[in-house]
């Protein structure tokens, strides 16, 4: 049997945890994992709309297994959100309240990584339950060169192998 | 997804391991050998279901407040329409099982086999 692996989304100075395995991240400009219209990223007139960061974590919740290793992050290549819309990624061992970015010093676009070329989030090897890996800190932003309007659809695969 | 992988020894002392997901199997027969699960999750920026509909089901509330003898089937019709703008939810799961031996590896998703000595990553 295999472990019981989520994604999780972090928010609040605790930390608090949201499943988002089966569900949608949404970046905006506020720090909760909730999916709604509210307190959403701006075109700017002139300039970058940075959103509060997205901190991700892999959390094995159960199952059985040996150990898991090799937990890295990666997308398509392609940014498919649309002229002057961003998407930028970084690890980061220990979590601090999600804030507003106000700039993209530290990151990397995560379309530079790729299923050869992955975001590293830790080699392990990692046991038993609870969050395993760093986590997986990204901002999406938003140029002036933007269309308006809701963004199409990116997904982003968190991998590993375990054993 | 198909089932998970599960790992075990190969009956006997050889060292050998075999992956089985209740349909097929992966064996490896030598103990120097790797076998292991590939895993990943994919987390989408997608809209839920709910946000695709609810700006149309409010366009057909506002339509039929302000005219309230649509026909049946035109208003069927618009519903029908609607229904099909909700996205069926898939697999967001993906699971491989993976031999190694000598740097070759064999990727294997329960049905299609890659052999190769690439690192893919589902």
């Amino acid at each position: 049997m295999a472990a019981t692996v989520q994604i999780v989304e972090k928010n609040g100075a605790g930390g608090t945890t949201t499943d988002k395995t089966s569900g949608t991240i949404r970046f905006k400009n506020a720090d909760n994992s909730t999916v709604d219209l509210n307190n959403p990223m701006v075109k700017p007139v002139s300039g970058t709309d940075y959103s509060f960061e997205k901190w991700l974590r892999l959390n094995v919740t159960g199952g059985t297994y040996s150990q898991i290793t090799n937990i890295g992050a990666y997308s398509d290549g392609a940014n498919g959100l649309g002229t002057g819309i961003g998407l930028f990624a970084k690890a980061v061992a220990t979590y601090a309240t999600p804030a507003e970015a106000t700039a993209t010093t530290g990151y990397t676009s995560f379309f530079t990584y790729v299923t050869g070329s992955r975001l590293s989030l830790g080699a392990g090897p990692f046991t038993s339950t609870g969050e395993k890996g760093d986590h997986l800190v990204m901002i999406a932003t938003v140029d002036n060169t933007a269309a308006g309007g809701l963004t199409p659809t990116e997904t982003l695969t968190i991998g590993w192998d375990e054993i | 997804m198909s089932q998970p992988f599960e790992i075990t020894p190969l009956p006997g002392d050889g060292g050998g391991r075999v992956a089985f997901n209740g349909a097929t199997r992966l064996t490896v027969l030598e103990a120097d050998a790797r076998l292991f699960r590939r895993r990943a999750v994919k987390v989408s920026t997608t809209k839920p279901p709910a946000e695709t509909v609810l700006p149309l089901l409010n366009e057909l509330a506002g339509q039929l407040v302000a005219d309230l003898s649509i026909d049946g089937e035109t208003l069927s019709a618009r519903l029908a329409h609607i229904a099909q703008q909700i996205k069926p939810t898939t697999s967001t799961q993906v699971e491989w099982a993976v031999a190694e031996l000598n740097g070759v590896r064999v990727y294997f998703d329960g049905q299609d086999v890659v052999v190769t000595q690439r690192d893919l990553q589902p």
